[in-house]
Parts: C-alpha cells; structure tokens; sequence
C-alpha cells in the first residue's frame, strides 16, 4: 500500500466544495463549524429575548425598543468543533486477497477525514486490528496534521482479524460531541452491533459504511470449491469451506446477502444510525457526492 | 415383469463403481476469498429454508445411478406382463320375425350383420367375441373366438327366423361364457326397447311402417259363419282396404282408417254357411310383409264319412249326426230284402222280417268310410280304411280277436277299469256318467286279444278298444235297447267322445303359429304324407304312426295323404305371433346373470426395450444439460 496514493489534489479539491453535516445536537468544542441548539458569539441572527438583569446591554435591540417600549435582546447561533472519530477494519477481509477493497475503504477514510479537518473539527483516524483500535496519525487537527496521518494510513496492511465491537467499546470516544464513522464489510462474526449501540450510548452520531467487492456480491465461481477464508489461522481453521457450488447455491447465497443487508439497514434504520453499502469498484466519488450528499451527511 | 436375461442385471455393479467414485472424487478448486461469512450463511439457509436442495444437489448423482439401473434393466431385457382390461363381447342377435321388416331393400336382420361384422373386425384379435342366436331356440354360432376369419363364417348364411326370440334361453348361454369372463360385455342385437335391461342393448329398428292383420276369427252364429278381423297400423296411420275371399272366390272388400298403432276389429258381413279356406289380406307395402294375409279352414263343412249297418238306424244315427263334421250314411237294403219288406202284410210283419235280416241284406260298403258303425251285425272282413263300431256284435269277425260267449241277463251296473288307457280317457271325457247307467243283458267276451277294457260287468267286458294296424275297433258286447243309456243325458256324450277317439283328424288344429309342431295322424290306409307349405316340402314314406314337423314359417300349409286308392288333401294356416307384428312393442328387461367371483385377469407381454431406450436417451438429455449448466 506504501506506493499508492490514497488521495490526491485533484480529489482533494473537488471535496473542498462539501462539508460533513451533523445531524443531531452537540455539545462539542469551541471552534467548531458546527451549528448547536445553544445561543453563542457568531453574527448569524438566532432570535430575541426579553432584557434580564445581569445581561450585556450592548446586546439590546433598539430597534426593538423604539417600537415596543421595552427591551429586548438579540440572540445569535453558537458554532462549535466536533470531535469526528473514522474507524477502518483492518483485517484480513478487507483487503488481502483483493486489494481494490482494502484501497476503496482507506480513500474513504481519507476523504472523510479531510471534510472533517476542513470544519476545523478534531479529527481520529483509528485503525481496528483485532481488540484494538489504534490512531494513525494522532489527533487531527488542521491540514497539516491530516496529510501526516493520510501518509501513515496509505502504510495500512490488511491482515488477520478485527473485533469491532470489543475495539469500539474500549475507545475513549467522547460524548455529544461528534461523528463516529465504521468503515468494514461487516462480514464477520464480531458483534459490531453491540459497539454501535454503545456508540448512541454515548450519543454520537454514527454512520456505517460497508465496503464489499464485486467478487463477494456475486461469485463467479461454481463447481467443487475449497474455500480458504482470508482471516483463517491454517487450513483447519472452521471457516475455511469445502462445497460444491452450484447455480442453486449462488442463488442462495445471493439470497442470503440480500437478508443480511436488510438486518443490517433495519437494524441501523431503528436507531438513527445512517448506512451505506458500496461496491469496492465503484469510484469514492459516487460516495460522497452521491450517496452522501442524497442523505444530507454532506452538505 | 420377468427377465429374459437375469445376468444383465450384474450391470447394477456399476452404480457401486459410480457411488465409489463419487465418493473418492478429490477435484476441489482452491479458492482464496475475502469472507466466507455469507457462504455460511448460505449453508443455514439451504438447511432452513430449501428442505429439497439436498434433492438438487444430488440431481446428477441421480440422473447417472438412473442411466446405469435403466442400461442394466436394459440388458437384462425385461419383459412385462400387464393386466389389462378385458373387451371382450357377447352378442346375443335376435331372430325373431320382427327382424324381417324392410327399409331399403335390407332388413333389420341385415343391418344386425353388418353391425357385429364390424363390432367383430374392432374387437379380435385383441379380444374375444361370442355370437349366439336367439331364434326359437338360442344357440351359439361361435364361442369366445378371437379369428375374425371364424366368426365371420359363422355369420354367413345366416338367416332370421319367423317365429319369437328365446332371449332367456340366449341369456342362459350368455352366463355359461361369463362364467368364464365375468368382465364381457353383453350386446343385444334386437327391434325394440328393453329399458332397465342389464345389457348393453342395440335396438336397429328404424320407424319402420307395418299394416298386420292381427287376427282373423270365424264364429258360427244361427247357423252361419260370421268373419271378425283385427288389424292395425304401427307407426304411422293408414287407410286400408281389406278383403276377404271365400273357398278361392272374392266375397267382400272393407275400408278401413287406422290410427297409428291403434288395432282396431272390423266385422264382414259376407255369412257364409260353411266354407273350406276363408282368406282376408291387404295389399300394401308396408315394411313387413308376412302379416298381410291370413287364412281359416275347416268352416263347418263335413269331412268324415260314417256308414251306419244297422236295423233300427234312426236312434244311433241322430246320436251321431249331432257332429256336424260327420256325414252319416246308412245303407240301403239288397233289391231282395226290399222286395221282402214291400211284400209285407203290415207293420210288425215288416219289423220281423227286418229283425231277421242279417248284414248282407243290405248294401253295405267295405271301403271309402272314416267309421264303420255295425250294430248287431257282423262283417265277414273287418274294413281296414277306417275306425268300426261293433255294437251287439252277435258273432265274431274274423281278425278281431274276440271270441264270443253266451248272453247274460239280469240287473247290472257299469264298473270302469282299464284308466290309463287311450280309449278309456277318450271315453271319460266330458264327464261321462257311467254310475247311471244300468243294463238288464249283455254277452260274454271269453277272449279279447290284445283288447282295452273300459267297462265291465261283474269282471266282464262289455265295452272293448283295441287299435291294430291303425284301425280302431271299438266292441259294445251291450245292446243299447237293453240298457238305459239312451234315456240318460250320457248316451250323446258317450256318442260324441267315442267319435272324436274313433275319428282322429289329421291335425289337431288348422291354425298354428311359427315354431310350433304339428302332429299329424294318417289315416289308417295311408301310404305316405306329404307336408308341403311356407317354402318346404316334406315326404313321409309308410307311414302308420303320427308323424310331426315343426313350422318355421308363416303361410298355408297342405297335407296330402296317399291312400289305396286316392290321395286327400287338407290344409291349415301358420301365422306369426301376434306380438310380432307391433313394432311399437317393449321388451322385458334383460338382467344380467348373476355371476359371482372376479374376472380373470388377461395379461399382455409388453417388451419395453424400446421405452427404455427413449429413457434412457431422455435423462442422459437432461443429465447432460445439468453438466452443462453447472459447468459453464
């Protein structure tokens, strides 16, 4: 992965144009692009309220006053800085046996992370390989900071297993304060649901992003298969399979992808959680501007 | 299902090869993924929610054990041996008269033929077919026989009967062949309906128009003969002209209007006294033709000639002119006797002279008469031409048997014996009241040679039969004049059942109908008969006993008897059962016979070699396309 650029300027300049959008109230840090339910110190109008002792009389409208006779204050938006938090499944899975995947999720990763430096947002690119998840790059703040951890993220190797709920769940991930994206295929026995109702727990908005190949949408291979799993210890290991696939299994197993989804969108629907499936072949761009955008993520 | 070649079936060998190879088959692809997460999942859903997958995924492994057990089947070259369901027939064809009527030159007879000549070309070989007929009697023109060639010739020549169908006597036949495969089927072949009949039933009558003369009757009424006719019309209505002709000559022509199938009588009034042959007929072109005319004979008219020899004929002679069939003649006396009896001085000068007179005193005849009456004289030579009465014979003639003893007098009764015989019953008829009767004489019989005694008195004889050479000689050893018998209102009955036992007509009746048998009795001096009538002639030849045919056919018939020295003829009529000629007419019901147990079972060899092949040809289709399809 060391040789391929994840991100370039071109991209970077076309992400420019957006701005990641929150959706549910925060409480965040100061600094931030980010609009709260809270009144604060920005020129945009919020709205009025009647004069209190102990208020800024700078503040009194007296406009207002020379209508009504009475005072009243102007309020206006308070802007804060989100703490946005992007989760990449690292293993085996995702990208081993087809780098195109593991590539697609890092440019994912990369560009969101870019829309959230560009709010002046906090930003963590985090890197779950088996319990852990660990930080690429550190806390990020400002462009600068984010090239440095983008360069750390193209040096990313898929390999063995990824626990996303144990990983998630033993993160410090704040609270009110920001976005929290998961970006995996979501092919494994792992209870990442568990994490991401830890995630509401702690009130974050959460986003689901799954990464799946063209290869695991639809098989192109029949006839008598040894499977050998990418995340397999040895050869022994259960989920390598030995089947005879048949046009009737791919049937089925089409069958059984489309159920799963459908848990996965009910399950996300049912909790405010948005989720996104996407073709590893597909370009990022179709994300972002596409999928993204219709769902008013990006704005 | 048998085998033709067993061993063939060690080819099933190769499905333990097949599963064996199936079984150490090692070709799996290697094959790297991502995830194999969803082909878990997919295996759940197979166990779940594909109960039969199993069923497809094993399909090839299947259609190639079915190619194997169908070439080892092959080899061993089955052979199957199928039940399969009996067609076979059992026509019952009626030959009845009815049969006969005509629609376009063919009769219904005709099309039955042509008919079950068919039904018989659909049926063998495959099949059995039986034919029987149900003419007067039923009988089996062909039994349970699969040669089409054979049952046709059977039905060659052919030819419908006259007379009634004896379908219960064809049922009867028809059961001893389902006895043998209860499953066949019953086809009767017939001109009417017969509803609720158990039998496959075909009715080939066509509406066909039939004018009959139901009936023809003669009744004797003051002294002359008054003609009835009953006639109808079938189908359709009609005006018809009915004729009548007495003794071959036209007499009298009646119109008549019928309704259709409504008989009606029509009275003539031509009254003859007697007559010979009465004929009525109508002229018409109606579908059935031996119902147009009909013919009466015998009216009235005397046939039996009686030469009563006797002294004081006037009493026995009315006792038997009372018949009018019988023309008495008694014989006059010699010129002598006559120039005696005319020389006589008075009345009882004349009854001495006649009371001694003895049989050639009178011109007698010895031939030419049905009855020979002698009473208290006796010919030298009996006659042998006809039947004799000897009453009071005082002597006895030679050839009769009898040897005479003295009279007896005194006060006696009658006592009957001999029953049994054919004299004696001739005699009881009519309810002779022989208890009455008394006599005060009679003369002993001390020998009576091959003689039927009917009355006796005191264990003697007194009234004898006898019948020798086809004479019937009747003895009364009685005089009548000595007994009551002409007081009493026995002495005609007597008269008239010793004349209708002493003078046998030639037939019983002059009307017969088709099917029946007609005895015929010849006279005594008859030296053959002929039979002549309904399109056949039959000759008897010395005859001395009563000879019979039988009459299949409807119209007139003529006896001629050959006598010494002349030949008579006499005739009577055989006409078609009444029922016959209503064509409008149903049948009874005919009910299957009861046969118990199941039918056999009929088995076919099938050689499936060839279903086989298109089998096998057909899963190697398919076995081939599943190839395909999993591996492109």
């Amino acid at each position: 992965m060391s040789n391929t650029r994840i991100i370039d300027e071109d991209f970077i300049s076309r992400l420019e144009a957006v701005s990641l959008y929150m959706q549910i109230p925060m409480q965040g840090y100061f600094g931030g692009n980010h609009r709260t339910k809270t009144y604060g110190n920005t020129v945009e109008f919020a709205d009025f309220r009647t004069y209190q002792l102990g208020d800024d009389i700078r503040r009194i409208d007296w406009n207002v006053y020379s209508r009504f006779e009475k005072y009243f204050i102007r309020l206006f938006v308070d802007e804060k800085q989100m703490h946005t938090q992007i989760f990449l499944d690292c293993s085996a899975s995702m990208g081993k046996t087809d780098p195109d995947k593991g590539l697609y999720a890092m440019r994912v990763a990369a560009a969101l992370a870019f829309l959230s430096v560009k709010n002046m947002d906090k930003t963590s690119l985090k890197r779950i390989r088996g319990n852990f998840a660990e930080d690429a790059g550190g806390l990020i703040v400002g462009k600068a900071a984010f090239y440095r951890a983008v360069g750390e993220l193209e040096e990313t190797v898929f390999a063995g297993t990824a626990d996303l709920a144990t990983a998630i769940t033993h993160t410090d991930s704040g609270a009110d304060n920001g976005l929290t994206v998961i970006i995996s295929d979501f092919l494994t026995e792992s209870d990442w649901k568990k994490a991401v109702n830890y995630l509401l727990y702690r009130k974050r908005q959460v986003m689901l992003i799954q990464v799946l190949s063209p290869e695991e949408l639809d098989p192109g291979y029949k006839g008598r298969v040894r499977m050998s799993d990418s995340e397999a210890e040895d050869v022994l290991d259960e989920r390598n399979m030995k089947m005879r696939i048949t046009r009737a299994e791919v049937e089925t197993y089409r069958l059984a992808l489309h159920d799963y989804l459908s848990d996965i969108k009910s399950f996300c629907a049912g909790r405010g959680v948005s989720f996104f499936s996407v073709r590893s072949d597909d370009p990022v761009e179709k994300l972002i501007f596409g999928k993204l955008n219709e769902a008013e993520a990006v704005r | 299902m048998s085998l033709a070649l067993p061993l063939g079936l060690l080819g099933l060998l190769g499905i333990a090869a097949l599963i064996l190879i199936y079984i150490l088959k090692p070709k799996y692809a290697e094959k790297a993924v991502s995830s194999t997460f969803v082909w878990k999942l997919t295996l759940k859903y197979k166990k779940k929610k594909l109960p039969f997958q199993w069923l497809r995924s094993s399909l090839l492994l299947i259609l190639q054990l079915s190619i194997l057990s169908l070439l080892a089947f092959s080899l061993a070259q089955p052979l199957f041996a199928v039940s399969i369901e009996s067609g076979e027939k059992i026509i019952i064809l009626e030959s009845s008269a009815s049969m006969l009527a005509q629609k376009d030159g063919r009769t219904r007879f005709d099309r039955a033929l042509t008919d079950i000549t068919r039904l018989a070309e659909e049926t063998v070989p495959k099949d059995k077919v039986s034919v029987i007929l149900a003419a007067g009697t039923a009988v089996p023109l062909v039994t349970r026989s699969d040669a089409e060639g054979l049952i046709k010739l059977s039905l060659t020549g052919v030819e419908c009967g006259y007379g009634q169908a004896d379908i219960p006597g064809a049922m009867t036949l028809a059961e001893s062949i389902l006895r043998e495969n209860p499953s066949a089927e019953i086809i009767l072949y017939t001109c009417r309906e017969h509803p609720d009949s158990g039998v496959t039933v075909k009715n080939m009558s066509d509406r066909e128009w039939n004018a009959a003369i139901l009936d023809f009757k003669a009744e004797f009424i003051e002294g002359y003969f008054r003609f009835s006719v009953e006639t109808a019309s079938y189908n359709t209505a009609a005006d018809l002209s009915l004729v009548l002709e007495i003794d071959g000559q036209f007499a009298e022509v009646k119109a008549v209007r019928l309704g259709a199938d409504q008989p009606q009588t029509v009275a003539f009034g031509a009254a003859p006294v007697s007559y010979d042959n009465a004929r009525v007929y109508i002229d018409v072109a109606d579908a059935f033709v031996y119902d147009n005319e009909f013919r009466l004979f015998g009216g009235g008219k005397q046939n039996f000639r009686i030469q009563l020899v006797s002294k004081a004929p006037l009493f026995l002679g009315a006792a038997l002119r009372a018949d009018r069939n019988c023309d008495v003649i008694v014989p006059g006396y010699t010129p002598e006797a006559a120039e005696l009896i005319q020389a006589a001085a008075n009345e009882a000068e004349r009854l001495m002279l006649i009371d001694g007179f003895t049989i050639d005193d009178y011109l007698y005849e010895s031939a030419g008469y049905d009855l020979y009456v002698y009473e208290r004289m006796t010919p030298g030579v009996l006659p042998v031409d006809g039947a004799v009465w000897l009453i009071n014979p005082e002597s006895e003639p030679s050839g009769s048997g009898l040897s005479l003893g003295a009279r007896v007098s005194g006060s006696f009764t009658l006592t009957a014996t001999g029953a049994g015989g054919e004299a004696y019953d001739a005699v009881f008829a009519n309810n002779f009241p022989y208890a009455d009767v008394t006599l005060s004489d009679y003369r002993r019989v001390l020998r009576a040679d091959g003689y039927e005694e009917i009355f006796t008195v005191g264990g003697n004889p007194v009234l004898l039969a006898r019948q020798a050479d086809g004479v019937k000689l009747t003895v009364f050893a009685l005089d009548f004049h000595n007994t009551n018998l002409p007081i009493t209102l026995g002495f005609p009955i007597l008269i008239n059942n010793l004349i209708q036992y002493s003078l046998t007509r030639t037939t019983e009746s002059y009307l017969y109908e088709v099917g029946n048998r007609v005895a015929i009795t010849p006279a005594a001096v008859a030296t053959s008969i002929t039979v002549e009538g309904g399109g056949i002639r039959q000759d008897f030849d010395a005859v001395n006993e009563k000879v019979s045919v039988t009459v299949n056919k409807s119209g007139a018939y003529t006896v001629t008897q050959t006598l010494r020295t002349k030949s008579t003829e006499e005739n009577f009529f055989v006409r078609i059962a009444k029922g016959q000629s209503d064509f409008n007419s149903v049948g009874e019901a005919v009910k299957l016979p009861p046969v118990s147990g199941t039918a056999p079972k009929v088995f076919d060899t099938i050689d499936i070699l060839s279903y086989l092949a298109l089998a096998l040809l057909a899963i190697i289709s398919f076995e081939w396309e599943r190839q395909y399809r999993e591996q492109y």
